[in-house]
């Protein structure tokens, strides 16, 4: 009875045991001869030998290699602030904040020659099992998907209550209501809108990253994407989306190792546009011969494989696409302020239209919207953020007095659909002269 | 700071050990010293304004012990008296306990405050307004951001000041060794949670030696192996898979087991480490995972499973309320009060107290089952694929970020799951650097030693596995920027 009741009421003597275990067995090691020297002196030089590279690398290629030292001796407050002192508080506020001393650390990681020269390595290997990196998924037959299309395909629907609860108060994760209130606001001065949500490479061609996958399948949209369009549709608002049109022509079309469109497809896609944006608003009509196109080929390295920071001897290779390009009297296309039609695009827009990207000039989306309307195009576009940066833009441009809405009959909306789960959806007033 | 980060392996822990050899002739308590700067660089990297409340959480408790030792506040007076042990189980005076409730209160209190505010927000928020008073909810701007490792560290300072007061252990005279015993990095954010008796003498006087720092380099590598290797690979499936919109049955099942096995070789992983890291500084830690998966009921699961947390909440919790010693049903009262507040304490959500919940049940059927249950009578592959299907059920409440999402989840693992844009997840998943990793781990799961037992006799053939595991681990870190350790957010 004694016993049962010791042994019941002896947490004291399990814990004794569990550190005379632990002394027992990891103060006591048996090493075969050697081995004990090898691995501390392994694992020694194996840390030490990183920094050491790095510091001799910047030695020799400072204008390459940066100071990582330079970065800590920032941190450090300078002799008047220390002097000044005069509670806890002031000393609070010398220390550095969270964000800058996170931000050094990725640049020192970023920074690293050791890693630079490792990664590539490491990134292909990881590629001949299938696998990207966080950016980048390796498709099938050389394809790469970006990896923020794919996880809005798969993902929960953006438009479920948790799901937008879940991405926080700062953020306004509600596109329909952006979308609304920026028609509503366009409606006001008289202009029409067109929403064109640009589907993900996943969505078209699912078939090229599982197998299995059939092109046209059920569910390669978001769980949201139905009713998204159904409420802008309830609420009057013109939704042209282009996946249908994409998906019923046989071939590809998207560039292999790009999260965009082929240029044939985008013209198509161009194409539907003009359709619904005639269907949409009345419109001047059309003026024949005023526009004419030049092909051209381009080659170009995939915005996902270069996500993928491989070795450039083992990098994809390059793609050669036929873009054409707008001509209008001889000169390659601009936009026009004064054109009754305001494209607001993203990269979408902006490929083969814009020259960095590295897929040619004057043969993009808004170029081609043009061509197809037969009438010119006012564009404001911008890479990323397609849920508010081109809206933001706009409302700028109005602030400073510059009015791009004067003699608009329609603006036009293109944002990559990824958007719609990841975008900031900001309601913003199109005040002019500090009047909405 | 991360243990597998960049910084840490090759900046801090090049610096931090060549200073702590450099002072090792200056004796321990310079050791100790070099411990406690290092440990609050490394913990106020995160975020250097909370290193005051670990210094304010450290000075309290210490206050605290050493009024429990001397019987008095006016510490003054007895400043150079011996500190002993009091009398286990004798009578304490009013200071003494009035000193202890000033440490629980406080330390509870801060626990409380950095991590249930803003659920308490939410929750009140969300009574408020299935009442149909939503005028009554209270629309904060404040949200609480929590503390890098507080419940660690307020754990293993309330076992210091428990364990003087029931005369367990001796208090600190030296305010140092105590607060090196709190902020020393290699358990400082994610455990092994140190019972204070178990490291006492350790700070007192502890032996570097090349046997020791060999073992933990040994034990270092394996678990950043494990880690960067193993758990990060598993958690990308699993993290396709909870946030897919409708997983398939096949797909949900993958998902899940592979959370399972991210969650251990993620914890246990930087448990080696931090035993590793101890070790190389002179310290033995007692080990955390013991093949925790091979357990063929929940009770055995609990022994093997941060050992270290479920050692903590017997010793400070179960035994306090009576633990098996007030009959059956208080027994399982007891055991049910023990994992709700286990579970709580890895989270304030409804989620965690549900996995909590899960286990007290199981935990109280078992015992409730006794010798003639089948968690003993079956056959042991049945009762480890029983017990290792409801851990992994529990584990869903653990992941899901939500209560409706674990539902959800639970539908898909029965095959009632949308299936929308499953051929997607597939693709995903089933790359082959996934099930292979996949695969391998569920090899390291159930057929190979654990690193302890692995790493006591240490051969060539092992250097060699061991030089490959962590060189492998180093090039995978310059490729993954993917590297949180899942119990960083406890």
């Amino acid at each position: 009875m004694n016993e049962k009741k010791s042994a019941k009421e002896e947490p004291i003597r399990a814990r004794v045991t569990r550190e005379e275990q632990a002394a027992a067995e990891l103060g006591v090691t048996e090493f075969a001869p050697g081995v004990r020297a090898a691995l501390v002196w392994f694992f020694l030089v194996t840390i030490v030998a990183v920094p050491v590279v790095q510091l001799v690398a910047a030695r020799r290629e400072p204008e390459r290699v940066g100071d990582f030292g330079a970065a800590l001796r920032g941190l450090v407050p300078d002799a008047g602030a220390v002097a000044a002192v005069g509670g806890l508080g002031d000393v609070v506020r010398l220390l550095p904040e969270a964000g800058r001393l996170k931000a050094i650390e990725e640049d020192w990681e970023r920074d690293s020659v050791v890693g630079e020269a490792v990664l590539p390595r490491v990134q292909r290997w990881l590629l001949g099992m299938g696998q990207g990196n966080e950016k980048a998924y390796a498709g099938r037959d050389g394809w790469l998907f970006y990896r923020a299309d794919v996880e809005y395909v798969t993902g929960r629907g953006f438009l479920e209550e948790e799901v937008m609860r879940r991405r926080g108060k700062e953020v306004q994760a509600d596109p329909v209501r952006a979308i609304v209130d920026f028609r509503d606001q366009l409606e006001g001065r008289g202009i029409g809108l067109l929403v064109v949500p640009a589907p993900v490479k996943p969505t078209i061609h699912p078939e090229m990253f599982a197998g299995g996958a059939e092109r046209g399948g059920e569910g390669m949209q978001n769980a949201s994407f139905g009713e998204f369009v159904r409420r802008l549709g309830l609420a009057g608002v013109v939704v042209y989306d282009p996946a249908a049109n994409l998906i019923k022509e046989s071939g590809a079309a998207y560039l292999k190792t790009d999260t965009h469109w082929l240029p044939g497809a985008m013209e198509r896609v161009a194409a539907g546009m003009a359709e619904a944006a005639r269907a949409a608003v009345e419109l001047p009509g059309a003026e024949a011969g005023r526009f004419r196109t030049v092909e051209k080929r381009v080659r170009g390295t995939g915005d996902i494989a270069q996500m993928l920071k491989l070795l450039p001897e083992r990098a994809y290779p390059e793609e050669e696409v036929a873009i054409r390009q707008v001509m209008e009297a001889n000169e390659l296309w601009q936009p026009k302020e004064g054109a009754p039609v305001l494209l607001l695009g993203d990269s979408f827009a902006n490929i083969y239209s814009l020259g960095a990207m590295g897929w040619g000039e004057s043969a993009g989306l808004a170029e081609h919207l043009s061509v197809r309307l037969g009438l010119p195009v006012d564009v404001i576009c911008r890479n990323d953020d397609g849920s508010y940066a081109t809206r933001e833009m706009l409302v700028q441009e109005l602030r400073r007095g510059r009015d791009r809405l004067e003699g608009k009959r329609l603006v036009v909306w293109e944002f990559a659909a990824r958007e719609l789960a990841s975008g900031d959806w900001k309601v913003l007033p199109l005040e002019t002269g500090g009047k909405r | 700071m991360v243990f597998s980060s960049y910084l840490f392996l090759f900046y801090f822990l090049p610096v931090a050990l060549a200073v702590y050899y450099l002072l090792s002739r200056a004796g321990n308590r310079v050791l100790n010293y070099s411990l406690i700067f290092f440990g609050y660089l490394f913990y106020g990297w995160a975020n250097p304004k909370f290193i005051f409340l670990m210094a304010a959480t450290t000075v309290v408790d210490w206050l605290a012990s050493v009024v429990i030792a001397h019987g008095t506040w006016r510490l003054w007076e007895v400043w150079r008296a011996p500190v002993v042990a009091l009398e286990r189980g004798g009578e304490r005076n009013r200071a003494q306990r009035w000193a202890i409730v000033l440490s629980v209160v406080s330390n509870l209190a801060s626990l409380g405050f950095f991590k249930y505010f803003n659920f308490g927000v939410d929750s009140y928020n969300a009574l408020v307004a299935s009442l149909g008073w939503t005028e009554g909810q209270w629309d904060s701007v404040f949200r609480v951001v929590l503390p890098l490792g507080i419940s660690f560290y307020t754990f293993q300072s309330l076992s210091y000041t428990i364990d003087v007061y029931r005369g367990d252990a001796k208090a600190m005279k030296h305010f140092g060794d105590f607060s090196c015993f709190v902020s020393m990095y290699p358990h400082l954010v994610a455990g092994p949670i140190l019972q204070f008796s178990f490291l006492a003498e350790q700070l007192e006087g502890r032996r570097l030696t090349m046997d020791k720092f060999a073992r933990g380099v040994a034990m270092f590598a394996l678990g950043m192996g494990k880690k960067v290797l193993l758990a990060n690979p598993c958690g990308k499936i699993a993290d396709t898979v909870f946030e897919a919109a409708g997983p398939g049955v096949v797909d949900a099942w993958y998902g899940v087991t592979a959370y399972a096995f991210q969650i251990y070789f993620d914890f246990s992983g930087y448990s080696d480490m931090a035993i590793g890291l101890g070790l190389m500084l002179g310290f033995v830690f007692a080990k955390n995972f013991d093949g925790p998966y091979r357990s063929g009921s929940l009770t055995e699961f609990w022994r093997r499973w941060h050992i270290s947390l479920s050692g903590w909440l017997r010793d400070y919790l179960y035994v306090p309320l009576g633990g098996n010693r007030c009959g059956e049903v208080r027994t399982y009262v007891n055991l049910m009060v023990v994992m709700l507040l286990g579970g709580l304490w890895h989270g304030a959500s409804a989620n965690f107290v549900i996995w909590g919940g899960i286990h007290g049940g199981g935990l109280a059927l078992e015992r409730w089952a006794g010798k003639s249950g089948w968690a003993v009578r079956g056959p042991v592959v049945v009762r480890r694929v029983v017990t290792f299907v409801v851990v992994c059920v529990a584990w869903v409440f653990f992941r899901a970020v939500d209560f409706e999402s674990a539902l959800r989840y639970l539908g898909s693992l029965c095959g009632m799951g949308r299936e929308e844009g499953s051929v997607l997840i597939g693709g995903l998943i089933w790359q082959r650097y996934y099930w292979v990793s996949f695969a391998v781990t569920a090899v390291v799961v159930w057929g190979m030693p654990q690193s302890w037992d692995l790493t006591r006799r240490i051969t060539w053939g092992k250097f060699w596995w061991i030089a490959a595991v962590f060189l492998a681990a180093v090039a995978m870190l310059f490729a993954q920027s993917y590297n949180p350790f899942i119990y960083f957010i406890f």
